[in-house]
């Protein structure tokens, strides 16, 4: 299998999709539920929380250069707690991958293949992201920047386009439910951005790992930009109680769009703008996941892994029986402890290196 | 008790191996069993400085037992008899005669590959008359004949069988002279050859109207003329390992990478099949990866964009008997844009190239585009538009899908017909079967007027592509997006576009992404879609990595 090399531009690109593409769905009615009008702004407390996470997992990338963060937790905790670090993060990444799938066909059953089944569309998806992994991360991360300009013009028209429908006195109160809670529930849902793990896992891809520090800084500012515009404009455009019922509220507001007869159904766009995301952040996922797999019990040929991978991805996905309880239980969980299984290994391991590694190191480098 | 136990482990393992070595041989499940990854030779074009290479490729690509010729002229030809197979290979003809009157001789040469005026006329009379009082004892008769006697442009001394048995089958006339272990090769090439003519492929208004002929030397020598420099090198090798055809590699030293050429020779020594024919055969033999169904190698029958090719850094490959070269490495880019291109004020050469990318999206995805919306999507069409497709299909007894394809295969059909039949036929046979058969197809209600236009469209879109192997790749991947399209509307249109795209992304031409230089960005001259004018186009392509970067000093 190629693994090549990935440019610093693509590497945001894809890890940008990885985290922008799960606003498409439930969670932006999920955060208007927890923290009505201030839904905007506590996606940056979450993209902040992240950066400071990543900050201390860019530091450890520092000091074990040309190494990924997976080599590092072996090097800090050893090679069996490191595989236990290792497996934690490759569950949480299956996890986000296959629950942001669900919602994604779930969603895709509702505006678009109306009588298809969900394994219909999970199946076909999953197909493409075996093909894609066959290719490696090289031709991932490349398509990933071919289509992220198309992709940002297409965000960009339908976000222009949909002015027509915001109303500013909707953003009051501004403090939504109160600043306690906006703060509370931002800290909480941090794990939003906590694909940025992926920096870490594809670094030894990067031509220079010390660049995972600006491209991180750079895919967690982009990924909260994307993330606030899109919570602004659907609390811009719709009464906040409506836009916390809607499972899909940005697909909503798309097909609201209406400027003389012929512009009126820019759906389209959206769909590709979503489907091309989801399509490239959920496969970024999911190869971190193998990767991480294959990291922890040594397994050089990935290809069988990636297909029983994508099989246990197919099961995960359609194992929850209907959508109630994805919004209900399953989605809300992962978003409000997600942060768990994306961050305690990099704390686990910046501890133990802090305490009883550091020292060693810097004095192996000063003899 | 422990023993039996031991065996039955013993006998499941080798069950269980067995069965995985039954699994390894079906070629999907073979997927799914672990083993080490293979390693790959694989060709990255990375940095480099400049490291000549002055291998005499001829050399190195043929190791074979080689015998040096004898001094008595008996054994000679009798060796030269066996080799060629005289008598039954009749065209291969042996002229015995007696040079400075007394000393046994003979000419090897095959009838039909040289000039039998300069034979008859200066070689034969030359050496049966103008030897006579030649003091062959105080001077190499040899050097002495090469010298004063033979006045031919090109004389060579051999003495390998192999390499003079080469030479023979190459257009030479071989001289053996009794009692000296050199034979003297005289070339007098001369056979039948097309004339240059104008391109069949590539037409263009403003362009060049001379395309390359089958012969090799005839094709160097209109480069030569386009392309005066002495910094341009010919590279002569051998290829096919019976037919021993010439093939020639082409760059610029000084501005083509050195590696890209190593590469090249090296794939091209490689090359071990019985019978390299044609350019083609070759192309697919020094492509990075034969699954591909995106060409790796740009083929022009044009000279004048063989030498903007050179321009641009990269290395030609032309074969003897093929009307055309390849270009290595290429990208998407490269087979995108036409040698008119350049010869257009940058503002027609956008215009035209802007046209051209829609035609490349029209021929792609439009039948795909048309079938998601009619079978999905309908609520995205507007009510009018819906109305009047619903008309036009009323009556259609086929479901949209079969519509599709039988119009799709109807037209590839009607474009390969129209290909394979002479000229004047050809045209007439596209027109009967675009305008009667599609008039007569809607007239009967077997297919809807907008599907005509919507297959018409993307069919004529297609010819928009300049290059052949691409343009029908195209054709291959609508299929493709026509099916996705069938499956899933716009949702299995944007996987196929995804697959389509990460598989563009991972094509390399000699090590050349497919997609540079957009997909990795690299630095260019600013004419990969949109032009600028000639003289903001300072730089060479990135991707090539040529060794001057800067066009102008």
């Amino acid at each position: 299998m190629n693994e090549g090399k990935v440019g610093n531009i693509e590497m945001i690109c894809l890890i940008v999709n990885a985290i922008v593409c799960k606003a498409f769905f439930t969670s932006v009615a999920a955060v208007i539920q927890k923290v009505g009008t201030a839904g905007w702004y506590m996606t940056l407390i979450s993209a902040a929380v992240s950066l400071a996470v990543f900050g201390l997992m860019y530091i450890m990338i520092r000091a074990y250069e040309g190494k990924n963060i997976l080599e590092i937790y072996d090097e800090i905790v050893g090679k069996k707690a490191g595989r236990l670090l290792t497996l934690v993060s490759c569950m949480i990444l299956f996890l986000s991958a296959s629950i942001t799938l669900r919602e994604f066909t779930d969603a895709t059953n509702v505006y678009l293949l109306h009588v298809s089944p969900p394994g219909y569309i999970v199946g076909m998806f999953i197909i493409a992201m075996i093909v894609v992994c066959f290719f490696g991360i090289e031709g991932l991360a490349r398509t990933a920047k071919f289509f992220s300009y198309i992709l940002l013009i297409n965000f960009l028209i339908v976000m222009v386009l949909s002015i027509q429908h915001y109303q500013i006195y909707r953003l009051y109160p501004l403090l939504g439910y109160g600043l306690g809670n906006t703060v509370k529930n931002g800290i909480m849902r941090s794990s939003a951005y906590g694909e940025i793990i992926l920096i870490g896992i594809f670094a030894k891809a990067l031509n220079n790992t010390k660049d995972a520090g600006k491209i991180g800084l750079k895919c967690l500012i982009l990924g909260g930009l994307f993330i606030a515009q899109i919570l602004f404009s659907v609390i811009a455009s719709f009464p906040y109680f409506t836009a916390a019922e809607l499972a899909d509220p940005l697909y909503i507001m798309v097909s609201l769009i209406e400027y003389g007869r012929f512009f009126q159904r820019v759906e389209v766009i959206f769909i590709f703008t979503w489907n091309l995301s989801t399509l490239i952040g959920l496969t970024a996922i999911f190869y971190g996941a193998v990767i991480s797999y294959c990291h922890a019990f040594d397994i050089k040929d990935k290809r069988p892994i990636i297909i029983s991978f994508a099989i246990s991805i197919y099961a995960a996905t359609l194992i929850i029986p209907s959508i109630t309880i994805i919004l209900d239980y399953v989605v809300p969980t992962l978003r409000d402890y997600g942060w768990v299984g994306f961050y305690s290994p990099i704390f686990i391991a910046i501890i133990i290196w802090f305490f009883f590694k550091r020292g060693k190191q810097t004095y192996a480098e000063k003899s | 008790m422990y023993s039996e136990y031991h065996k039955t482990m013993q006998r499941l393992k080798a069950s269980g191996l067995r069965l995985v070595e039954t699994m390894g041989k079906i070629p999907f499940l073979n997927l799914l069993i672990y083993k080490e990854s293979p390693k790959k030779d694989k060709f990255e074009l990375l940095e480099t400085k400049e490291d000549d290479s002055e291998d005499d490729v001829i050399n190195e690509h043929k190791v074979v037992k080689e015998k040096y010729i004898y001094s008595d002229i008996k054994a000679n030809l009798k060796r030269i008899r066996e080799d060629f197979n005289i008598p039954q290979n009749s065209d291969v003809i042996i002229r015995e005669l007696k040079i400075c009157g007394y000393i046994d001789a003979f000419l090897v040469f095959i009838n039909g590959l040289i000039d039998k005026k300069i034979l008859n006329e200066v070689v034969l009379k030359n050496l049966m008359s103008g030897t006579r009082g030649m003091d062959y004892e105080e001077e190499d008769l040899v050097d002495a004949i090469a010298e004063r006697i033979i006045n031919v442009g090109i004389v060579k001394k051999h003495n390998l069988f192999d390499r003079i048995e080469d030479f023979i089958t190459n257009g030479y006339c071989a001289l053996f002279i009794d009692g000296y272990e050199k034979c003297l090769l005289l070339e007098m090439t001369a056979y039948e050859k097309r004339n240059i003519e104008k391109p069949e492929n590539e037409k263009t208004i403003r362009g060049s109207k001379e395309s390359f002929v089958e012969d090799l030397p005839t094709n160097i020598s209109i480069l030569r003329r386009l392309f005066r420099n002495k910094n341009f090198i010919v590279e002569y090798m051998k290829i096919g390992a019976e037919n021993n055809i010439g093939c020639a590699i082409m760059y610029v030293k000084g501005i083509t990478n050195p590696e890209i050429l190593k590469e090249l020779k090296k794939r091209i020594n490689k090359v071990k099949s019985e019978a390299i024919l044609n350019s083609g055969m070759l192309e697919q033999r020094i492509e990075d990866n034969k699954w591909m169904i995106f060409p790796q190698t740009l083929n022009t029958e044009r000279p004048d964009r063989a030498v903007s090719l050179l321009m641009e850094g990269k290395a030609l490959v032309m074969v003897e008997g093929s009307p055309c070269v390849n270009a290595v490495p290429i990208t998407f880019f490269d087979l995108y844009h036409t040698s008119e291109d350049n010869n257009l004020k940058w503002q027609y050469g956008s215009f035209i190239s802007i046209i051209r990318l829609l035609g490349v999206f029209m021929a792609v995805f439009l039948p795909g585009f048309y079938i998601a919306l009619v079978l999905y999507s309908q609520e995205m069409i507007s009510s009018e538009l819906l109305a009047s497709i619903a008309a036009a299909r009323e009556g259609v007894p086929f479901p949209t899908i079969i519509e599709l394809i039988i119009m799709e295969l109807a037209f590839e059909l009607i474009r390969e017909a129209s290909s394979r039949v002479p000229g004047s036929i050809g045209e007439t046979l596209g027109i009967v079967g675009a305008l009667i058969l599609g008039q007569a197809a809607v007239q009967a209600g077997l297919v809807s007027p907008i599907l005509i236009i919507v297959v018409a469209a993307s069919g004529i879109a297609n010819f928009v592509i300049p290059d052949y192997s691409l343009s029908l790749a195209i054709r291959i991947s609508r299929f493709f997006f026509i099916l996705m399209g069938y499956m899933a509307g716009f949702y299995g249109i944007s996987i196929g576009m995804f697959i389509f795209f990460v598989i563009m992304c991972s094509v390399k031409s000699l090590g050349v992404p497919f997609l540079a230089p957009v997909a990795p960005k690299l630095r260019t001259s600013p004419d990969i879609i949109l032009t600028k004018p000639i003289d903001k186009m300072n730089y060479r392509p990135d991707e090539s990595n040529a060794v001057k970067k800067l066009k102008k000093e």
